[in-house]
């Protein structure tokens, strides 16, 4: 079991390391890089265009989902690499405390820190809109709370990785490489073999911009392409919730597990 | 407050680094833990902190196992293992913070313990541009915030210029004052020789020897003492002295003079040395006899 009180107080250490790190504010400038990008990139392109609330709010949602890749490329992946990497899991190990407790200590450290940036990029987003537009879509909310969801099982799954592997760098490169190849091949087996990918993380992360939709257009939609056709399958509210959910537990079942195990040879 | 392992057996494909480990330390002392490159010496101190885990056996503190109940088993353990690598961007007062947080320490007396390592001025600067030497002294820091019983020492001199292993060993002293038990491993004789009172040594990762210093003195060294000197005296003069059976010349400026069983002897032997103007600089058993025990029984063939 999980050492509560310990988890509390160790947590502060890992927001201190980040706080402290370069990666953390290079993270910053592309976080709002990145809202400045979507608040002003209708603007640039037409500046006649008249961009309603909703597409705006919409465009800010999915922008969140690269922020939150970002966050666990930046500082998920050599979380636990980088204390086997630098040795310093000579001084945190030997100590009384189960691994388990020091990882979920690490996990919430690192869950904070991303989640202010995120904090940061969606407030600023919602200044923005109750600025130039007096409201704020509710459902710009709901999304952001699915985003948190995201937040948390992608920071999982590099935890994951990086209890495995003594180099921040080669997760990060893993974790870039799944998001890019493996959503091509989801693509190929959602179109081509029209099976639902419900076991695929980016496939649940959809609801965050799937809120938006009005008429909630359900499970799937088929749009006939010549002899083969496009098939596009949605995830429902509720399926999202249980891959992110799923992803997040099943992953830090398995980072524990590594972690436990890791030897310092 | 005791270690033990109990067939504590490390196993790397078909390479033992530790071979069916049984030994016992127990009671507030100094424990120096011996044996070449490769005996297996970090070995058995990362099992005893739950760094690496068993093939087969266990390592148990105070009556707990470390591989089924960590906690338990390290509630009163500080380990310094491989001159760990601190927090870059922390200060030694963070790291210690960290320590104390890591050990769930209430009444954490962070002054004191960088106090007692000559690192309390520093506590405001950040560790990644310390020396070596100065980043052992915040982990030794670092193991003593809590107040230990045990503590547990990889080669805490390794690497580290003549002043630094002073310094280290002078706190290491300093720790023997507090009923400790330290478990220590070192690949320097002269160094166990000077801090401990027992002695394990270990060979290809299997036991060889578990004795106090004065029985490593009494069965290695026989009546032996080594003497040191600024210029050679007269060889004669030196048999001379009532209870010295023979003396020869070991080199240029040292000598091994075998006397008559008994401490008084030895005693005697110094005395006479001095009054009969002999300008000795060193007279050491020990550190002597640790080193012909160390030959007798690991071989002289490989180094430390």
């Amino acid at each position: 079991m999980i050492e509560v009180h310990k988890v509390l107080s160790l947590y502060r250490f890992q927001i201190l390391w980040h706080k402290r790190s370069m990666a953390l504010w290079i993270l910053l400038l592309l976080t709002l890089a990145v809202v400045a990008g979507i608040i002003f990139e209708p603007y640039l392109l037409n500046p006649r265009a008249h961009v309603s609330v909703h597409s705006v709010a919409e465009s800010l949602s999915g922008g969140s989902t690269f922020v939150i890749l970002l966050a666990a490329l930046f500082l998920g992946s050599d979380a636990l690499s980088r204390e086997f990497q630098r040795k310093t899991a000579y001084f945190l190990l030997p100590t009384p405390v189960k691994r388990v407790t020091i990882l979920t200590a690490k996990f919430l450290g690192t869950y904070i820190v991303s989640g202010v940036l995120l904090l940061i990029y969606f407030g600023v987003g919602a200044g923005y809109m109750a600025v130039a537009y007096h409201a704020v879509p509710v459902r710009y909310f709901a999304s952001m709370a699915l985003a948190y969801l995201y937040l948390a099982s992608l920071l999982a799954f590099t935890y994951m990785f990086s209890a495995v592997f003594d180099s921040g760098a080669a997760v990060a490169t893993l974790i870039f490489m799944i998001v890019i190849f493996g959503n091509v091949v989801i693509f190929l087996v959602e179109n081509v073999m029209h099976i639902e990918p419900w076991f695929w993380l980016w496939y649940g992360t959809g609801i965050i911009t799937l809120v938006y939709a009005g008429s909630y257009i359900g499970d799937y939609s088929h749009i006939s392409l010549g002899p083969m056709g496009n098939t596009t399958y949605n995830p429902y509210i509720w399926e999202g919730i249980l891959i992110m959910l799923g992803y997040f537990i099943i992953s830090f079942l398995v980072a524990a597990w590594c972690f436990e195990r890791k030897e310092l040879r | 407050m005791y270690l033990e392992a109990v067939n504590l057996t490390k196993r790397y494909g078909k390479f033992y680094a530790l071979n069916d480990l049984n030994v016992k330390v127990e009671g507030s002392k100094c424990v120096g833990y011996l044996g070449p490159n490769g005996a297996g010496k970090t070995t058995t101190l990362k099992l005893f902190t739950s760094l690496l885990r068993p093939t087969r056996g266990e390592a148990i503190i105070n009556g707990h196992s470390v591989q089924k109940d960590k906690v338990q088993a390290l509630k009163d353990v500080a380990a310094v293992v491989e001159t760990p690598e601190l927090y870059p961007t922390f200060t030694p007062e963070e790291i210690l913070q960290m320590s104390c947080a890591l050990r769930s320490v209430n009444k954490c007396d962070i002054k004191h313990a960088l106090e007692e390592v000559g690192m309390y001025e520093w506590r405001n600067k950040r560790v990644g541009k310390f020396s070596k030497g100065m980043k052992q002294r915040i982990a030794l820091a670092a193991a003593l915030v809590g107040n230990p019983e045990i503590l547990i020492l990889d080669e805490p001199t390794s690497g580290m210029d003549p002043r630094g292993m002073a310094e280290i060993r002078e706190v290491i002293r300093n720790m023997k004052k507090s009923q400790r038990l330290i478990f220590m491993s070192s690949h320097l004789l002269s160094e166990v020789a000077e801090v401990c009172d027992e002695v394990i040594m270990i060979d290809r990762g299997k036991f060889v020897l578990h004795s106090s210093m004065d029985d490593v003195i009494k069965r290695f060294g026989g009546n032996s003492v080594y003497v040191t000197v600024l210029e050679m005296p007269d060889m004669a003069k030196i048999e001379s002295i009532p209870g010295v059976k023979s003396v020869e010349k070991v080199s240029e400026n040292r000598l091994n003079i075998v006397y008559e069983p008994g401490e008084d002897a030895q005693y005697r032997i110094l005395k006479e040395l001095i009054y009969a103007g002999v300008k000795v600089t060193e007279y050491n058993a020990a550190k002597q006899m640790l080193e012909n025990a160390y030959l007798k029984l690991i071989g002289g063939d490989r180094n430390d």
